[in-house]
């Protein structure tokens, strides 16, 4: 049995909605009085609510994470994953020490670097050098420390050349690079990452990743890595949590991890798609969206299908310029491909006082991999405002488009469709003459 | 197996200063310190000759305001080494507490990123700044010299006083870390205080004797003026340098308790906002 690395003992966080401002003063004195003077109960806090629309209409405060009871093995690498707002940064936060648990309490063994955002505290009238020794010494390590590891860093980072110059004249990726460099050098028995993927090219990535590998399997180092690349997260974790709504949803080897999650969100698509709406315009209305023909959240491309029915129909109270925006994305969130007509050729259409109805139809494209999308829908007036969206409103099954005998693309590893071939030639010398 | 290291709980002590973990983070409080002297004054033309300017400019408006239009005593002492060795003190005060104050807020995006101990950043901005306190003193050395050659004046008084003056001054950057860092505990959440700060600093310089002495005001005000620490603090450096005034041990003995009761609920007040300010910011 391995040591225990972090321990999170019945872990909570809550959060107060809403502005900090007028009035705030009164609560606290309020909440002060009832909770340490008369021994009540806190009246602003909603017992059992989770972070969830409903109970952010309602109460006063939130649980952004309820009840986490976790162990970590010293080695472990451990990916967490989970929707936007499900708790996974809070988590990380906690950890990290940025700030404090509401209830609980979290134990570690050894000295915990969290790249929560690469680059941050660099000061940009440093040279390179100044600020690896200060970024470094925010992080913890001593002068000596980091005077041993500087050259690596630098190289790791590729700024040789530039380490004596302000940071404030780098590139936004040497800025990345380095950022990325001085914390993943760090030595530290904990390391925290959060979504640092997200940035950089794919050259960097790459290098990050491969970094990331040696720090768990070369030295043996405890990883707590968040991200919505689900391709990274595989690549670099053994075990996988879930989170959802503040709480462990599921926690295990990290394919079925991973399986569990998107599971949990094709579960979701049920009902109709204009329920997924989150944001409307205040002066619209939606009675009724159809995509693929149908108002269910799940439908099916037929084989070869070439273009994908939109069809909107609402009520207006006043007149609006607006375009359709359709995102393709995968299950795991990736944004694959968009329909945004309008922004390109910066055509809209007039929307006014009334009832309305709005057709739209997408080409698809001629060899459309299988697999399963998951549709963001906008009504919007392009690069000005949204009039309503609403993200992961429909699931789409493809079977792709294909030829007879012959399989179609896989999304998951050929990307969202495949192109198509204008011309090919191949020349090869028979017997002193040139055969195409 | 080992014992835990690192353990995060929701409540912690009152005074909650972790002295050891301080001290592992040395080289980053000297790295903050050297980084605001340096950066301050990096793509200026003047360059640190600010340090100078600032004091020998607001001297001469002194000189102009108080000692010339409304002709308020300066105890014989030469205008300039009067106002000069109470800015000393006040430009000293008001640095320290203007950037303590501020001084969550500026690195929420720091905060919000990387842990380390926050008390770092106000103990960096006391240190950086006395650098400053060092340049102003070399300032009025000079000028004590010049009316010592040039004119034939005795201003300074050696004696033992002269060792209080590294005391006072490390009083006023406590005194001045202690409120900032109450003001920046509080201001993290109730934003609308820090515009109170500015204004009020401004009054503050007003009512403490950086342009007059205290002995220069109607009796039955002097205990009242006196209530402010500063006072005690410019008048103190004054009596030290110059013998000018006098020290009342009871009035010594009231601000060095105000010193450390501010320190106190200063650092109380900032570990407490610490902790949960990156929420609000």
């Amino acid at each position: 049995m391995s040591d225990c690395a972090v321990r999170f003992e019945e872990v909570g966080k809550m959060y107060r909605l809403g502005q900090v401002g007028t009035g705030t003063l009164c609560h606290d004195l309020n909440q002060w009085w009832q909770t340490r003077i008369m021994g009540r109960e806190n009246p602003y806090l909603k017992v059992g609510s989770l972070s969830n629309q409903a109970a952010m209409n309602q109460g006063e405060c939130v649980w952004a994470l309820r009840d986490v009871t976790l162990d970590i093995a010293q080695g472990e690498t451990v990916g967490i994953i989970g929707k936007n707002g499900a708790g996974k940064s809070t988590l990380l936060k906690l950890l990290s020490r940025i700030t404090a648990p509401t209830t609980g309490c979290i134990k570690a063994r050894g000295r915990i670097a969290s790249m929560l955002e690469v680059g941050t505290g660099f000061h940009p009238e440093m040279t390179g050098r100044e600020n690896i020794y200060m970024n470094g010494s925010i992080m913890g390590m001593k002068r000596r420390e980091i005077a041993q590891r500087f050259d690596e860093i630098v190289d790791f980072a590729g700024i040789e050349r530039y380490v004596d110059t302000p940071v404030k004249r780098y590139s936004s990726g040497m800025w990345v690079r380095l950022g990325f460099a001085v914390a993943a050098f760090l030595e530290s028995e904990i390391l925290v990452v959060d979504e640092v993927l997200a940035v950089g090219d794919a050259e960097f990535q790459r290098k990050a990743i491969g970094k990331l590998e040696y720090a768990t399997q070369g030295q043996g180092r405890t990883v707590l890595f968040v991200s919505h690349n689900m391709g990274a997260v595989s690549q670099l974790c053994r075990r996988g949590l879930v989170i959802d709504h503040g709480q462990i949803m599921a926690d295990g080897e990290i394919s079925r991890a991973i399986g569990a999650y998107l599971a949990s969100i094709e579960d979701e698509q049920v009902g109709e798609i204009k329920e997924a709406i989150k944001k409307i315009h205040k002066s619209l209305a939606v009675n009724q969206i159809k995509i693929n023909d149908t108002v269910s959240r799940q439908s099916t491309l037929s084989p070869n299908q070439e273009t994908l029915r939109v069809e909107i129909r609402g009520s207006s109270k006043q007149e609006m310029k607006g375009s359709v925006k359709l995102i393709f994305k995968t299950m795991a969130g990736l944004p694959v491909a968009s329909m945004v007509e309008g922004r390109v050729t910066g055509e809209t259409f007039q929307i006014r006082p009334g009832d309305f109805e709005i057709e739209c139809e997408v080409k698809l494209p001629r060899y459309l991999a299988k697999g399963d999308f998951l549709i963001d829908l906008y009504l919007h007036q392009p690069a000005v405002q949204d009039f309503f969206f609403a993200p992961n409103c429909a699931i789409l099954h493809s079977y792709g488009g294909y030829q007879e005998y012959c399989a179609p693309a896989v999304l998951a590893d050929e990307g969202f469709m495949s192109l198509e071939c204008e011309r090919i030639l191949i020349k090869q010398n028979f017997k002193g003459v040139t055969v195409c | 197996m080992n014992p835990w290291t690192v353990i995060i709980r929701p409540h912690r002590r009152l005074l909650d200063i972790d002295l050891r973990e301080l001290w592992e983070y040395r080289d980053l409080y000297w790295m903050y310190v050297k980084r605001d002297v340096t950066v301050a004054y990096k793509q200026t033309v003047l360059g640190p000759l600010w340090y100078l300017l600032q004091p020998m400019l607001t001297t001469v408006m002194l000189m102009f305001i108080f000692g010339g239009i409304a002709g308020i005593s300066t105890e014989g002492l030469p205008q300039p080494l009067f106002y000069l060795s109470g800015l000393l003190i006040w430009n000293y005060f008001s640095t320290v507490l203007t950037d303590t104050s501020q001084s969550l807020i500026k690195n929420a995006h720091l905060l919000g990123k990387v842990y380390f101990p926050r008390v770092v950043i106000p103990l960096s901005i006391a240190t950086s700044n006395l650098l400053k306190v060092g340049i102003q003193t070399l300032l009025l050395m000079g000028l004590i010299l010049y009316y010592m050659v040039a004119l034939g004046l005795n201003p300074v008084i050696l004696s033992w006083r002269l060792t209080l003056v590294p005391i006072i001054i490390l009083a006023t950057g406590l005194l001045a870390m202690g409120w900032g860092m109450i003001i920046a505990a509080l201001t993290a959440k109730y934003r609308d205080l820090a515009l109170l700060v500015s204004f009020g600093v401004q009054l503050l310089m007003l009512a403490s004797p950086v342009a007059y002495p205290i002995g220069a005001m109607p009796e039955r005000w002097q205990s009242y003026a006196m209530l402010n620490p500063l006072a005690s603090m410019i008048e103190g450096l004054r009596y030290s340098l110059y013998g000018l005034g006098s020290a009342d041990i009871g009035w010594i003995f009231y601000s060095a308790i105000f010193v450390l009761m501010a320190l106190a609920m200063g650092l109380i007040a900032f570990a407490k906002a610490e902790r949960n300010f990156i929420d609000h910011a």
